[in-house]
């Protein structure tokens, strides 16, 4: 049975039309990341799902029921917000408490005055104090449950924030941004902590980030929109090595994805002035190759183990120590930025400056293809003539 | 450091500093100080605004007011008055504001036409006011006949008027309070209620008493400190609708001191009255904070 199932959600604010017809299905237990730049409709999707916004047509099924008509509190929802959304004249325990005494406290319990002579708050009350207890201690804040959330760090409110979502035990969990008031080193923990949390409650995580390492690092799979589309909805490795189109290719992979504009005609590449070896198959006109930057490597110019060598003139060295980035351009294609990564500086970089001529080399088959509308090519290749021979 | 070392650029600044802050402190120590000060020591007086010279009478004046049987009359009206007006002022303008503040549509012409009273002429719109609760030829009177009821005494019956009153004060607050709350939920962060929604506090009271009331507190003891203090300042109302009548049954706290100051020319115990007034004010609006700057803290 599907954790969540979305059928055709379509909205508009006003005449923007912010999501244009999503449908996707999200397994039981599964976490899938929503991401894409912001204005792609990925909030917009996730308050949908909680049910605080309804979209014009589409409908939403958690755990195979039609949920559209439901209110937030029915769907068996939690929700994380960026901000976190901490009341602040409460406590932290009784921030947590909140969902557990809505659902399980009669009104005129909840009511000032009232609750203090009422009955069944009485009964109730020491049962919830517990789970909450047991929750802050799942999230090491049990020693902050008599404090406001103004007296809180930004990680130690994110942990509230987390308790008031995770004590319900709902059907459904969802993020948006969770992460985004982090600093950096905070936010590789709490990462690390959401994805333990993921994997101890086993619930159904839907995670709303822009950053596509979170989606990456976090998720089973990422559905990347844009512009109120889906994109692609794939595991993140099969997003980095199958992307469906050019935006795909781009979003997934830092530093980004090196696009080179070609020109095929009559099975022969050229990037500028210069011809490709290689026989082009499957593609004609305006092409464009991508070339991850890590699949790129620096060659002698007299090296015949790469199937293409070009021409490389660096502008920056990043040094990261593990890796090191060129930033340059391609003697072939002067206007076009290409990176490159290389798992430690080369022989061939010593006593270079920024003016010496390079070369790079990589092999045709880690080059992927797309049309001038940036749709992937799935046949085309560049046959090499060398392997040709050989087969 | 001693004054004489600080360096000649320092003195300069400085120098500039109390001549930019005298006006505004002028004006403050003519109009409010020494007007006090004058008033404390009059008090003590048997100053009155006919005779010349005066002598010092010690506690007298203050004495005078255990005994004094219209003090205790107008400081019960002064009581109920508020008993009436401050619950008024403070809660309808709190629905209105709540109720106001979800439309789209109308919303700034609904602010405008409440918040006129605020700006108009107290004492004109008073006049109208007692022409529309006039006993005999009123509006409101004419209204309640044409409905099939009793006319009403609005401003002759003792035991109605202070109701009028009450009714004229709440509707030239409403609006001014109205914008303070409107002010107030306005600065109540949105995802809350979302917070809420999604916790399952999605019922309008429990909207209201886990979010919206909390976080109005701020704005909440403003009113009620502000309107309070309107309610013991009651006094061009009662001057133009009723001159304290009937038969004293209007007549409040600052009225008295009004009357006793200049048609009796008690000048002196006018001031004793005013300095014991302002005593209180100072004394409930102090509690007031307090009490809710505990509540903030231990809550």
């Amino acid at each position: 049975m599907a954790g969540l199932e979305l059928r055709d959600i379509r909205k508009s604010f006003g005449n923007t039309e912010v999501l244009k017809g999503l449908s996707f299905q999200i397994a039981d237990g599964e976490f899938l990341s929503l991401v894409g730049e912001s204005g792609c409709g990925k909030s917009t999707l996730l308050r949908i799902i909680s049910g605080l916004e309804t979209p014009d047509s589409g409908e939403v099924l958690i755990g195979g029921e039609v949920m559209n008509a439901a209110s937030p509190k029915d769907r068996n929802i939690s929700m994380v917000f960026q901000d976190y959304a901490l009341y602040p004249h409460m406590s932290v325990a009784q921030n947590i408490s909140m969902p557990l005494i809505m659902a399980r406290l009669p009104l005129h319990a909840r009511l000032p005055v009232l609750n203090r002579i009422s009955p069944s708050a009485r009964a109730v009350r020491p049962e919830i104090a517990s789970e909450v207890e047991a929750v802050a201690k799942q999230l090491r804040i049990d020693h902050l449950l008599n404090r406001r959330p103004s007296e809180l760090s930004g990680g130690q409110r994110q942990r509230v924030a987390l308790g008031r979502a995770l004590v319900r035990h709902p059907k459904l969990f969802l993020m948006d941004e969770p992460l985004s008031n982090l600093d950096a080193k905070l936010r590789v923990e709490v990462r690390k902590e959401i994805t333990e949390l993921h994997q101890s409650t086993g619930l159904t995580f839907v995670y709303v980030t822009h950053d596509q390492t979170e989606a990456m690092t976090m998720s089973h799979r990422v559905a990347l929109l844009e512009k109120g589309q889906l994109l692609q909805l794939a595991t993140p490795g099969d997003l980095y090595a199958d992307p469906h189109s050019v935006a795909v290719a781009r979003f997934i992979g830092s530093p980004e994805i090196n696009i080179l504009p070609a020109e095929v005609t009559s099975g022969i590449a050229r990037l500028g002035a210069e011809t490709v070896p290689g026989r082009a198959v499957n593609m004609d006109g305006p092409t464009m190759f991508a070339l991850r930057p890590e699949a790129v490597r620096l060659v002698d110019r007299h090296d015949a183990r790469a199937d293409i060598k070009l021409g490389f003139t660096r502008h920056l060295t990043e040094d990261l120590g593990h890796e090191v980035l060129l930033h340059g351009t391609l003697h072939a294609l002067p206007e076009t930025r290409f990176r490159m990564r290389l798992p430690k500086t080369s022989d061939l970089l010593a006593g270079t400056g920024l003016d010496t001529a390079l070369h790079v080399g990589f092999d045709a088959n880690s080059l992927m293809f797309f049309n001038a509308a940036g749709e992937r090519l799935r046949d085309a290749a560049l046959v090499s003539e060398a392997r040709e021979a050989a087969q | 450091m001693s004054p004489a070392a600080l360096p000649r650029q320092e003195w300069g600044r400085r120098r500039l500093a109390y001549l930019l802050s005298a006006p505004a402190s002028l004006l403050i120590l003519f109009i409010y100080v020494l007007p006090i000060a004058a008033v404390f020591v009059i008090s003590f007086t048997d100053y009155s605004l006919v005779y010349d010279g005066f002598n010092f009478v010690g506690l007298d004046n203050y004495r005078q007011m255990f005994t004094d049987a219209h003090f205790a009359e107008a400081l019960k009206n002064t009581l109920i008055y508020a008993a009436i007006f401050i619950p008024g002022a403070f809660f309808l303008p709190l629905v209105l504001a709540i109720a106001i503040q979800r439309r789209r549509r109308f919303r700034s012409i609904l602010e405008v036409l409440y918040f006129m009273p605020v700006t108009s002429t107290l004492t004109a719109m008073t006049l109208v006011w007692r022409a529309l609760l006039d006993g005999n030829q009123g509006a409101i009177n004419n209204m309640l006949v044409s409905l099939g009821l009793d006319k009403v005494n609005w401003l002759g019956d003792g035991d109605i008027v202070l109701i009028s009153i009450a009714m004229v004060s709440i509707w030239g607050i409403i609006g001014f309070n109205m914008v303070l709350f409107l002010a107030g939920l306005t600065a109540i962060p949105q995802n809350l209620y979302e917070a809420a929604s999604i916790d399952g506090a999605d019922h309008p009271l429990d909207r209201f008493f886990q979010v919206t009331w909390p976080l109005l507190a701020p704005t909440s003891l403003f009113v009620s400190v502000n309107t309070l203090v309107t309610a013991f300042k009651l006094f061009d109302t009662v001057a133009v609708l009723t001159h304290g009548g009937p038969d004293r049954a209007s007549e409040v706290y600052l009225y008295l001191a009004y009357l006793e100051g200049f048609e009796n020319f008690n000048m002196a115990y006018a001031c004793a009255l005013s300095l014991v007034f302002l005593a209180v004010l100072f004394l409930v609006a102090w509690l007031q904070t307090r009490m809710a700057d505990r509540r903030r803290t231990h809550a």
